[in-house]
């Protein structure tokens, strides 16, 4: 590099020759900035020529041919009492001056060079000639520390440097108000929070704040709903605009709406005059010519929603203090989103939890905890829910000192529903005393009154009824597409299954049920029970089986025993074959014994 | 400098408080490293840029692509 102060009588001028290799352009620059800075420029200038001189060496060392580099590059400096201008003469190819300089695309890592040197320099020129180019730029100088300037001159100069530091100062001011504007929004907001206020309203109230410090016109934001891939509308300043939910797909596609490609890429995305938005962009319909940034916010890796603020294209852009600001508010408003939703979730379940407590409590009670009795005859019954509330039940009714009319059903489906037709079935039974001696009637009855109810939820519920004359010694029973019963009686090889035909329940309004009638043999056991028992799994998935309950129940006919032993007995059963496995199904059973 | 990143980096705070000058390279620079990390669904964080950085950040509208953090 070699160096050569002189001076005109158009102004000091410094002019060197430095070798075509980026590793000599800094020192070059540096001695650029050193003889600016004698000449008294003030540093935001003296960095703007130094990067448009850089801007300039770059290229041209870029652009240079192997025969070109071989050739230095020239800088010339001139600094006059106005102005600066600087030139760069090199002898490659050159290039085509484009006629206007547009900013690359912000993924592009090149072409920024020009579009600097025309944004920082005042005039330039590029002349291209064959063998040697000139790049000339010209920049006015503003401030005039280091010269004796005229009287006048000083006056006029005095005061553009006051207008120029007011601006100075007004834009500081105005970051600092900024600045102070969200943090005291976001501490007021903290403390609405623990006002009953709703999210929408708290949204609104917050983002139009936001709208005001940083000087925007509107904001539209969206949620997408727990589990779901859409983003929602949730509110927007403009009342009475009609965006459509937009899916949020699992690839991206160039075309999709602004928002959905800022949530997906997990960036904001800007939109302008130069960069504007796709024809069916929901966002044009907001306000026509705007200009603005989508920002996406997230909760970990969940998408929560996107926030949009925009203004219209003859204000300025966003300023990065202003884009802080929108991405303070978005993510501040995200997690009180995210602690809104869980507090929604909490009570929630707290609510869901006490429902099932009260239906809990109604099964509770359609289960008696002591059973009527006949002389004779023992009763037990035993249910166990595979959830919180099931749809088995049993009841046994007493209608005379000699007879009870025994019931167990299964109602299809679990949980609350399913708990409200067993209430609904037992009170229909003990409300038709006149049949209790005819279960296939009762059963009849009782289908025609809940078919249209049972069949408009599609639900059904299988059923066996046994009227027991203790007198008579005999048992009618019949059963709407229910589990045998099962009889057994001491010294028969076998146990006896009594499966009346029947239809469950809501299946057809107008069904036969059929009776049939058996003696009740001396010391004889009756187990009714759901098919929860017999389809019940042990660890290596093999049922239990109608099989296993028949033999366990002709076993207990060795010896005689009371019914509430044979019920312990057979829970335990129970319990040990499906040890550390869970419940699939309710388990009842209703165990008569002489 | 791509290279010089670990397979497993995603998440890059490039602390600026002390560069006084940046080109259009260094940008060029930067936005590579801002399209490596997205690759990984990570992002590049600019801290406390200087005046005169931030200046040209955000005269190259490069301020909208970097999340620019202030301490």
């Amino acid at each position: 590099m070699s160096e050569s102060p002189c001076k005109s009588s158009r102004g000091v001028a410094l002019r060197l020759a430095l070798a075509c290799d980026l590793f000599e352009v800094r020192p070059a620059i540096l001695a650029v900035r050193g003889f600016l800075a004698e000449q008294g420029l003030p540093d935001a200038e003296l960095t703007t020529c130094e990067l448009a001189m850089a801007e300039a060496c770059n290229n041209a060392i870029n652009y240079a041919s192997e025969e070109g580099r071989a050739q230095p590059i020239e800088i010339e400096v001139i600094s006059s009492l106005t102005r600066v201008e600087l030139r760069v003469n090199d002898h490659t190819p050159g290039f085509d001056w484009p006629g206007r300089i547009n900013l690359p695309g912000s993924d592009s890592e090149r072409g920024r060079g020009l579009y600097l040197i025309r944004s920082l320099m005042d005039s330039t020129e590029y002349f291209r000639c064959a063998g040697e180019n000139s790049l000339r730029m010209r920049k006015h100088r503003s401030s005039q520390a280091g010269r004796v300037p005229s009287p006048s001159a000083n006056l006029e100069e005095l005061s553009r440097r006051l207008a120029e530091s007011e601006q100075i100062i007004g834009d500081m001011a105005e970051e600092l108000s900024s600045c102070y504007e969200s943090l005291s929004a976001i501490f007021r907001y903290s403390a609405e929070q623990g006002k009953a206020i709703s999210l929408e309203d708290f949204s609104r109230q917050l983002l139009s704040d936001l709208l005001r410090i940083t000087a925007a016109d509107w904001f539209v934001l969206r949620l997408v709903p727990k589990d779901q891939s859409w983003l929602v509308v949730f509110t927007a300043s403009e009342p009475g605009l009609d965006l459509e939910p937009l899916e949020v797909p699992h690839r991206v596609d160039s075309g999709l709406p602004a928002e959905v490609r800022s949530a997906k890429q997990r960036q904001d995305i800007w939109f302008d005059q130069q960069k504007s938005l796709e024809a069916g962009d929901p966002l044009r319909r907001v306000k026509p010519d705007s200009l603005g940034l989508v920002h996406p916010f997230y909760f970990g890796d969940t998408l929560i929603g996107t926030l949009t603020v925009g203004k219209t294209i003859s204000l300025v852009p966003f300023s990065a203090a202003q884009t802080n600001v929108v991405h303070t508010f978005a993510d501040f408003l995200a997690i009180q989103i995210v602690n809104t939703r869980f507090q929604e979730e909490q009570v929630n379940n707290l609510l869901v939890a006490r429902d099932l407590q009260i239906a809990k409590n109604i099964q509770r009670s359609l289960l008696m905890k002591t059973l009527p009795q006949m002389p004779g005859f023992g009763l037990a019954g035993y249910c166990e829910s595979a959830r919180q509330v099931g749809g088995d039940f049993y009841d046994v009714v007493k209608l005379s000192d000699q007879a009870l009319l025994l019931v167990i059903a299964d109602v299809m489906g679990k949980g609350i529903p399913a708990a409200m037709f067993a209430a609904i079935l037992r009170s229909l039974l003990r409300a038709l005393p006149e049949l209790t001696n005819q279960p296939s009637e009762l059963l009849s009855r009782v289908n025609r009154l809940l078919f249209d109810e049972l069949s408009e939820v599609d639900m059904f519920i299988t059923a066996q009824l046994v009227y027991v004359d203790a007198g008579k010694r005999l048992l009618v029973t019949a059963s709407a597409g229910h589990c045998p019963l099962l009889l057994a009686v001491v010294g028969e090889r076998a146990v006896r299954t009594l499966s009346p035909e029947g239809m469950p329940l809501g299946i057809l309004p107008d069904t036969p049920f059929t009776d049939e009638t058996a003696e009740l043999p001396r010391n004889c056991r009756v187990l009714l029970y759901t098919d929860g028992l017999t389809e019940a799994r042990n660890a290596q998935g093999e049922l239990f089986g109608q099989e296993r309950l028949m033999e366990w129940l002709k076993q207990t006919t060795t010896h005689p025993r009371k019914a509430e032993e044979l019920k312990d007995e057979l829970a335990a059963e129970l319990v040990k074959f499906q040890s550390n496995t869970s419940l699939k199904d309710d388990q009842t059973f209703l165990i008569m014994a002489e | 400098m791509r290279g010089a990143l670990a397979e497993r980096l995603k998440n890059i705070d490039i602390d600026l408080s002390q560069t006084m000058f940046v080109d259009s390279c260094g940008l060029g620079a930067l936005i590579s490293l801002h399209k490596t990390a997205c690759t990984r669904s990570g992002a590049v964080r600019l801290l406390n840029p200087t005046p005169p950085v931030q200046q040209i950040l955000e005269l190259t509208r490069l301020h909208r692509v970097f999340e620019i953090v202030k301490k």
